[in-house]
């Protein structure tokens, strides 16, 4: 085996991932690493007996969640600005499965997604910033939980993400720069279901995209060629079971995969030879529960691994345990609870990771393999 | 905020680096507000540009001051601007992003401004871009950025390199490299799975040289899963190299219902309908004349924009009675439950309603391809474009793969990856060749056995060893229930006779005690069956009953079961055990029971956590539902 790097970047949240394995460190210096080894194994021992939570604090992850607008203070908070929009509708959402969907202001919070529409319908990350596919993406799903379409132009909305499509090759966009991703086929599929005007995308086109980036072991990667990883999976999987194309997966080999991504310690990670991380919970998670085998993960590890990676002192889940606690791995430790049923929260529909009420208030059928059936 | 370590700083320490970031918070935002200022107002000066570096250095996810930077430099570049200076201008924008880089090597945004200036720069040196993503992957081999980034600088030396292979050579070399470096290299392995297509495809190879290739390939990932056993891309790249043949949907009964004017039919795959299949008669002058009438799933589930299910029956809208009837079946009408399995040719059913037969449809002959040795299903993910094999090559490749893994599991008989591989390959044998019933029978129980062992191994991922287990007893256990009548062909009669027949009450039967099962997989093949019994086992849902059309009586005592479902439109349903599942209420049970289309039916439910419940639940169902009869 290689020696293993530690990543020191851990700022953006876009699909990151850590090359550290948990069973040994690659020292470059013995005496160094003979402290650095105690210390690890101290601090471990330390957080590990003291903290091993068997239920899920939702007060105090509600707390957490309305004092994330406080940290003025932070440098951290303004360096994350561009993730405002993308923020608000973690912290929603995972409010509402909380049942404390008020805990925000509804008013400020629909004021605060109209002020980032652009001329051209396009949503950015925060106020001022640019349009993007992504943040429209996530201002639809703020205003279908928060029940407000009105407040905005939707036609508008519906002319930016229909414009992000090449018509050639079905793909999407991300904005007028011309990043392509599945991600950005997702967010666009599920923007307009949730809009219900797919009518305005070439539907046949889009699928056709994204099964070019099917690979050699069930799974889907951003591009054509690029290698499958669970959050790409979940995108793919999603946007194919909101067009009712379910039936181009490899429902038993992609399945096999996916609870593959279950190691020891119960979490789960989004590659193979890769660290577990609680949003896994949901990218993984969903795509199992679409395709009919949540079933296939031990969902008592998992659960474990999830509580144990809150922070009982200022709330939040973290994206393992002993790791400092955010709004994104919040959302997603709840999300793979829900989908756990995991007692005290509402269900979560894994496709939009939207809680299930407000799909069915929008009136969108169930879209997935509703029965574990035609399995060869 | 990914693998950031969790620290609770005394309220001294906080209140210093509140302090210390005060001043880096005034100067940031004050940096930000100038920069977005001069957006809003397009002032694309120096000056811009410097601001944008200061932020992008700090801040490389700050997306929308990418793109303000972007337009800063085409604008530069559009007044009056030698391509000279152009070329300069990117050149020191490169080494700007390879600083940056360095910080952040997983940013998608660096990579897409990269990836900007290479397309909008006029002389982009593709070879050393190649080299400095060669590096990167030196540093970290499963950067996914990285290798996508190398995809795309491919694509681009491709089109100007006129030898597109001798660039896929390249590559596959490549990733040789970089599996014998480390075997545990799944990146590599993944793009190798991507090039090894295009090799194959060499018209210079010609089948002379692409045994060799594949023999090689062959080799290669043996001696991968040799070295580390444990490593799982080594394995997955064989099953790919392996291949699988897509599984062929058939019919397992067609009826025609005279009494009741329908017709029923039952597939082995949860189909979805997307054109209603079609329902004919001759007239006198032998034409095709379309039967009205609908069809509907009898599992009921649906969408919005089609039924699924396996059973599904046709009531004609005329209740005249035909003696002859047509139905036929296109691929282009159904989906499949998954991308593995598909209808290969159209069915066309034939009913003459002969005396003794009165309730079958005979099957057509199908029309399929002849079946000649040389192609296998053009669908198979490996074989489509590359390797033609007879069906007797392809066999004796499964049975030399099976040997192989075989040997390395006595040596590791802790391996899962050898027995997951075996269970594979088995079931491929199994499907593929002609074997006899006793041959087959010893391939299900093998794989009975290995998942056995595969449970004690993997206790994360029991319940899918436990439903693969399921599967193969319920085959085993089905196996002769369909019966091809001597005319081959033309006939399939489903055997509702002789072996499955109850001493007692001389009804087709079927049962499957205490076998562990978890899930029935293909419900359909029990259309006939009359009484059931799957007691003893584990079982979390009933919804498979549905497509038992015929079902009297059910024994599901002793399982997991959790709700009823799927029991509503059983018209013939006279008794239901459920004692001793995990139903928490009676709501469970009777909901199943909504709008029932059956007469009585006795529905067994003691050893169920809820039955402490006050009786006065089930005498309120009772009398809303009078048919049914709530037993302990």
């Amino acid at each position: 085996m290689g020696p293993k790097r530690v990543s020191l970047d851990s700022r953006a949240l876009e699909f990151k991932e850590d090359n550290i394995s948990t069973n040994y460190i690659q020292p470059d210096d013995q005496l160094l690493s003979c402290f650095g080894w105690i210390f690890r194994c101290l601090f471990m021992a330390s957080t590990e007996k003291t903290e091993r939570p068997s239920e899920l604090f939702i007060d105090l992850h509600v707390k957490y969640i309305q004092s994330l607008d406080t940290k003025k203070d932070d440098l951290e908070y303004w360096l994350t600005e561009h993730l405002r929009l993308s923020g608000v509708y973690w912290g929603l959402t995972a409010l509402d499965l909380m049942n404390n969907v008020d805990a925000l202001n509804k008013e400020e919070v629909v004021k605060y997604v109209v002020s980032c529409q652009h001329d051209n319908g396009g949503f950015g990350g925060h106020i001022g910033h640019d349009p993007h596919l992504l943040y429209t993406h996530y201002a639809v799903l703020i205003l279908q939980i928060e029940d407000s379409l009105d407040a905005v132009n939707v036609e508008k909305i519906v002319e930016y993400v229909a414009s992000r499509q090449d018509r050639q090759t079905g793909a999407f966009t991300g904005d007028e720069w011309g990043e392509i991703d599945t991600r950005f086929s997702y967010s666009a599929i599920s923007c307009l279901s949730l809009l219900k005007r797919l009518d305005a995308i070439d539907v046949k086109k889009a699928t056709e995209f994204i099964m070019l980036c099917k690979n050699f072991d069930g799974g889907f990667g951003s591009t054509p060629g690029a290698e499958s990883h669970a959050a790409q999976i979940f995108c793919c999987v999603g946007a194919l079971a909101i067009v009712n194309s379910l039936h181009l997966v490899d429902a038993d080999l992609l399945g096999w995969w996916l609870c593959e991504r279950q190691l020891k310690n119960g979490g789960l990670n989004g590659r193979p030879e890769k660290l577990e991380d609680v949003c896994y919970s949901w990218w993984v998670l969903s795509a199992l529960s679409i395709l009919g085998r949540v079933h296939w993960i031990n969902k008592e590890k998992l659960i474990d691994f999830i509580l144990t990676a809150q922070d009982l002192e200022t709330g939040g889940i973290a994206d393992r345990p002993g790791d400092m606690v955010d709004v994104f791995h919040t959302l997603f430790g709840l999300t793979g609870l829900s989908l756990l049923g995991y007692h005290g929260l509402k269900l979560v529909d894994p496709v939009y990771c939207l809680p299930k009420y407000v799909v069915q208030r929008v009136g969108l059928a169930e879209r997935y393999h509703a029965k574990y059936g035609g399995f060869t | 905020m990914h693998g950031r370590k969790r620290v609770k700083p005394t309220a001294e320490v906080e209140k210093l680096r509140k302090e210390k970031e005060a001043s880096k918070i005034k100067e940031y935002n004050g940096i930000v507000a100038a920069c977005l200022e001069k957006k809003n107002k397009c002032e694309f000066d120096n000056e811009a540009f410097i601001l944008t570096t200061k932020i992008l250095s700090q801040n490389p996810d700050f997306y929308t001051i990418w793109n303000f930077r972007r337009s800063i430099l085409l604008n530069e570049i559009s007044e009056d601007c030698s391509e000279e200076e152009k070329q300069q201008k990117f050149s020191s924008e490169l080494l700007f992003l390879q600083e940056v880089f360095r910080h952040n090597p997983k940013s998608y945004w660096i990579f897409n401004h990269r990836q900007w200036c290479l397309d909008t720069m006029p002389n982009p040196d593709w070879k050393s871009e190649l080299d400095l993503v060669s590096k990167m992957l030196d540093m970290d081999a499963r950067n996914f950025h990285g290798w996508n980034y190398r995809r795309y600088v491919i694509s681009k030396l491709s089109c100007i390199d006129s030898n597109a292979l001798n660039l896929s050579k390249t590559e596959f070399d490549f990733t040789t490299a970089k599996i014998n470096q480390n075997f545990s290299n799944y990146s590599a392995w993944h793009q190798r799975s991507k090039l090894l297509p295009k090799l194959v495809e060499d018209e210079q190879l010609g089948d002379q040289g692409k045994k060799p290739l594949i023999d090689q390939e062959f080799e290669l990932v043996k001696s991968a899963f040799y070295t580390d056993p444990d490593d799982q891309s080594a394995w997955l790249y064989h099953w790919w190299l392996i291949g699988r043949e897509i599984r062929h949907i058939s019919i397992l009964g067609a009826y025609y219902d005279s009494q009741n004017y329908q017709i029923i039919l039952a597939f082995d795959d949860e189909i979805g309908m997307l054109t209603p299949f079609q329902v004919a008669y001759k007239n006198d002058t032998s034409q095709l004349n379309i039967v009205e009438g609908h069809w509907r799933s009898v599992s009921g589930s649906s969408d919005v924009d089609r039924m699924h299910g396996s059973v599904w029956i046709f009531t004609l809208n005329i209740e005249s009675g035909f003696n002859e009837l047509f139905v036929t079946v296109k691929p282009e009408w159904i989906v499949p439950s998954n991308s593995e399995v598909k209808l290969v040719s159209n069915i066309q059913m034939h009913c003459q309603l002969p005396e003794q037969n009165k309730d079958t449809l005979i099957l057509m002959p199908p029309q399929t391809v002849a079946e000649n040795t040389t192609i296998l299903s053009t669908a198979s993910r490996f074989r489509e474009d590359i390797l033609p094999m007879t069906m007797h090559e392809r066999i004796n490749l499964l049975k030399r793969e099976i040997a192989t893994v075989k040997e390395l599991q006595e040596i590791e008989p802790e391996s899962k990856w050898c027995l997951q591989t075996l269970l594979i390959l088995l079931r491929e044998l199994k499907y593929i060749s002609e074997l006899n019933t006793e041959e087959s029978k010893n391939i299900d129980e093998e794989v009975i056995t290995i998942c056995g062992q595969l449970i004690n191994i993997d206790k994360m991922r029991t319940k899918r060893f436990e439903d693969l287990r399921s599967r193969a007893i319920f085959e085993t256990a089905t196996n002769n229930l369909i019966q091809v009548s001597p005319n081959a062909q033309q006939e399939i009669i489903f055997r509702d006779n002789r072996l499955f027949m109850s001493e007692k009450s001389q009804l087709p039967t079927f049962t499957l005690t205490n076998r562990n099962l978890t899930i029935i997989p293909t419900p359909s093949i029990l259309l006939h069956i009359r009484i059931l019994d799957l007691s003893y086992n584990k079982l979390t849902s009933t919804i498979f009953l549905s497509n038992l059309i015929h079902l009297q009586e059910a024994d599901l005592r002793d399982n997991c079961i959790s709700s009823i479902n799927g029991v509503n439109n059983l018209r013939f349903l006279r008794v239901l055990n459920v004692q001793s599942n995990l139903i928490e209420s009676w709501e469970a049970v009777r909901n199943g029971f909504v709008k029932w289309q059956g007469g009585e039916c006795k529905v067994y439910v003691s050893g169920n956590s809820f039955i402490n419940e006050s009786d006065g639940k089930k005498l309120k169902w009772e009398k809303e539902m009078d048919k049914i009869e709530f037993c302990y």
